[in-house]
């Protein structure tokens, strides 16, 4: 009990002092449970590529790349690699229920790994999370690839995606072919994260 | 159910449409206002993009913040209109949960958009003016909105203002025109950009809105005089952004838009835009030498250089040949000129503050400034070519010069004052220029150039005075003072043109989309796209385009490419094509952005080869 009080302080205070992981910096490890109440940890993918993609059902830039297809193209072709595509929503309880959640992964045939729920927004802010998509890459040493926005195309019209660049897959086939990642950092776009 | 909902909105506004629905309601109204009852040909008129959204709901500034998208106007308008960029008025900052800072319009929110018109305009006619807006609305959830929107107005004569209760609210919340009352330097320390605030006002409080383009900022923390910025990206090589900067005093507050110094870059169409610190340096120099000679050149002017040595002379009498105190008359004198000059500079700052407060805008850019400076230097170049004179009345001359006072040093200053006074009816052509020109200055600059004029002028005083030997090297008194008049008449004749053909470039800019228009259009043809950022001031971009670009190969190469060739003209400083620029990490041209079909972006070096050229047209090809 005490340590998990230390640990909630401890994560308080890296959000409020603008800790988050930078690329190359360690990936703070979580623990999460998923919608069907099964826990994952950071610590159990130790040796593989973990993707992690912030997601709010609601969102219309969630939606730009889910209606069109796109993040699942993502998802399909990662997996396919070994990655660990773990999408978390970190929005506090009230608005959605999980429900939602599920309507919304079968709506979309969506494919991660788990769908996590972070209702305190601890890890959400551990990560510095801050827009619907948001995503993170880890690479199998611990240390973080990649953060930022999805792709360079900053706008909710799905139009957008075939003439964008899409900095995940593009850090992800770098990373993996023992190339440095050519953009390792970028400004992430979307809805605001509701904590 | 809602996302339900949001796509059959999106559907539902594919056509004609000025509201955005949301669950059975009116989200947000979208409209176009004009600031004016009808356009006059060849005169400027805005329009601003009104959103009312419902209460709770929020659109988003030019820089959104961590979440969020700006709104985005794009407009079709007639033949020979051009339009400005947004002006964006001051957002309020939100604060959310999770240490995510937004910059929003909470409700209603008027974007500004200034519309130069042509000058061939019938009245009678109608325009109409059409836009396409796109926005981003939020509360809990976001929901995107867009709008095809138009509005009609007749050429008239003369306007009258239209909606002045909603423009004026929201003119008070952009930035000031101007130079601001304080000097802006930027540093590293670490991984945090630190903008340093000199010469503020203690007993204001400061805001900090950032404006940082592609750099990743977190949230700026304002300690005034200081402002820390972190940079989110460790391989970040910004050494600035742009910003905002509010200063609060009591219930007022100022609005300072803070950038690389673009005034200057298009005035003087050297450099580019980052280099703020250097070029307002040199550009200090130079005005200050040139207040220096204009102070010295004041001494040939036929009212006065028969005076210098008489008044030398006064002072030997005075003095009785004690060269010390011939040299204390002698700086007496000049301290009473130093005087009369900083007392004009202070009025001119005093003017210029008023000015502020009635939003006057003292710059190049602006058509009326402009004119009325070109008016100003013809009535002067008329002046000094002969064409009419200014004289003090005679009476109040002698009265002037009574109430001056006797002699010694009290009346040795107020000679000094009152010699350069008086000495004003026929250097006023000189002076009024340099007042005009110091109108578009910060205050410290013109007191600056004013000393140095006044040192200009003083100098042979205070020579002669500490060595009157020297009095035998003053050249005569003769018709070549007339003639240096009319010299600098002839001279200022020149500037006259100069002012009016950059007066014409203003008033009736080249008929052209914008840049980033062009080049939106072009990359939807899904071909490579090859920009050519040039100006006509670079001499390295004409080596390469004449060299590289325009070689055979190299336009056969774009041809069976099917290549689409843009030049972006950065002239004139183009902002669209300034930001684009700093998209693309540069500072200034030339530069060369070759986008291939699938929308990859590769940058090539500024001196480009031909094989550079065709191997960047091949991997763009693949």
């Amino acid at each position: 009990m005490k340590t998990r009080l230390a640990l909630i302080f401890a994560l308080l205070s890296a959000g409020a002092a603008y800790a988050a992981p930078q690329p190359g910096d360690t990936a703070p490890n979580f623990s999460l449970a998923d919608i069907q109440g099964q826990k994952h940890s950071l610590a159990d993918y130790k040796g593989k590529y973990v993707v992690l993609e912030w997601n709010n059902p609601e969102c219309p830039f969630v939606h730009k790349h889910y209606d069109s297809g796109n993040m699942q193209k993502l998802q399909q072709e990662a997996r396919a690699k070994g990655v660990v595509w773990l999408t978390i929503n970190s929005a506090a309880a009230s608005p959605q229920g999980d429900g939602q959640i599920e309507k919304f992964l079968s709506g979309e045939h969506a494919n991660p790994t788990a769908y996590l729920r972070d209702t305190k927004g601890t890890v959400g802010q551990l990560y510095g999370a801050k827009t619907t998509p948001d995503m993170y890459i880890i690479g199998p040493d611990g240390k973080l690839v990649y953060d930022g926005a999805i792709d360079n195309r900053a706008t909710p019209d799905p139009a957008d995606i075939p003439g964008a660049t899409n900095y995940v897959r593009a850090a992800l086939d770098e990373s993996m072919a023992g190339k440095p990642v050519t953009v390792a950092t970028s400004k992430p776009y979307g809805c605001h994260v509701e904590y | 159910m809602r996302v339900l909902k949001i796509a059959l909105f999106l559907l539902g506004c594919a056509g004609l449409c000025n509201g955005q629905m949301y669950q059975g309601r009116q989200l947000v109204t979208a409209r176009l206002l004009a600031d004016a009852d009808g356009i006059v040909p060849g005169h400027p008129v805005t329009i601003g993009l009104d959103l009312q959204a419902q209460p709770g709901w929020h659109t988003y500034w030019e820089y959104p913040g961590d979440a969020g998208l700006a709104t985005r106007i794009d407009w079709t308008l007639p033949a020979g209109f051009k339009a400005g960029g947004i002006q964006w008025p001051l957002p309020k900052l939100d604060a959310e949960p999770g240490d995510i800072v937004c910059y929003i319009y909470p409700g209603e929110v008027l974007l500004p958009v200034e519309i130069q018109t042509p000058p061939n305009l019938q009245p009678g006619q109608t325009v109409q003016i059409s836009a396409h807006a796109s926005w981003l609305v939020c509360k809990e959830i976001c929901v995107p909105g867009k709008a095809d929107l138009s509005i009609s107005l007749p050429v008239v004569a003369a306007s009258h203002p239209a909606n002045e209760a909603l423009f004026r609210q929201t003119r008070a919340m952009l930035p000031m025109a101007g130079s601001p009352p304080f000097t802006a330097s930027w540093s590293h320390s670490g991984q945090t950009l630190v903008l340093n605030l000199q010469g503020l006002d203690p007993s204001a409080a400061v805001d900090f809105f950032p404006l940082p383009g592609d750099v990743q900022i977190g949230h700026p923390d304002v300690a005034a005089p200081a402002v820390h910025i972190p940079l989110l990206d460790p391989k970040a090589t910004a050494n600035s952004i742009d910003g905002v900067v509010v200063l609060k005093k009591g219930a007022g507050q100022e609005i300072w838009q803070l950038s690389g110094n673009k005034t200057a870059a298009s005035m003087t169409g050297a450099g580019a835009g980052g280099v703020t610190a250097m070029g307002g340096h040199s550009s200090l120099i130079y005005w200050l030498g040139l207040g220096f000679l204009g102070g010295l050149i004041l001494n040939v002017m036929p009212c006065v250089l028969p005076v210098i040595a008489l008044k030398i002379y006064g002072f030997i009498e005075q003095a009785g040949k004690s060269p010390r105190r011939i040299l204390a008359l002698g700086l007496t004198f000049v301290a009473g000129i130093f005087a009369w000059f900083l007392f004009l500079a202070a009025l001119i700052v005093g003017f210029k503050l008023a000015g502020h407060q009635l939003n006057w805008a003292f710059q190049f850019q602006h058509p009326a400034f402009v004119a009325t400076m070109a008016v100003i230097l013809l009535l002067f170049s008329l002046n000094l070519l002969g064409v009419f004179e200014i004289v003090l009345p005679g009476r109040l001359q002698a009265k002037v010069y009574e109430a001056a006072g006797g002699e010694g040093y009290a009346g040795t200053f107020w000679h000094g004052v009152f010699a350069t006074l008086l000495g004003t009816s026929c250097t006023a052509p000189c002076l009024g220029p340099a007042l005009g020109f110091a109108l578009s200055q910060p205050a410290p600059t013109i007191f600056a150039m004013f000393g140095a004029m006044a040192a200009g002028m003083s100098t042979p005083y205070a020579l002669l005075a500490a060595k009157p030997g020297w009095l035998r090297y003053l050249p005569k008194p003769g018709i070549w003072m007339v003639r240096v008049k009319q010299a600098l008449g002839v001279l200022l004749m020149g500037t006259v043109l100069w002012l009016g053909s950059l007066m014409i470039k203003e008033l009736f800019p080249a008929r052209t989309e914008p840049f980033p228009t062009q080049l939106a259009r072009a990359l939807s043809e899904h071909k490579i796209v090859f920009i050519d950022f040039t100006a006509d001031w670079c001499v390295n971009c004409k080596v390469n385009e004449h060299q590289v670009l325009d070689s055979g190969p190299v336009q056969d190469a774009f041809k069976q490419q099917g290549v689409i060739l843009l030049k972006a003209d950065w002239t004139s400083g183009d902002e669209g094509i300034t930001a684009l620029l700093r998209k693309f990490g540069r500072a200034g041209v030339p530069c060369y952005v070759v986008y291939s079909p699938d929308g990859r972006v590769m940058v090539l070096p500024e001196v480009i080869t031909k094989d550079i050229v065709l191997n960047a047209l091949e991997q763009s090809q693949s």
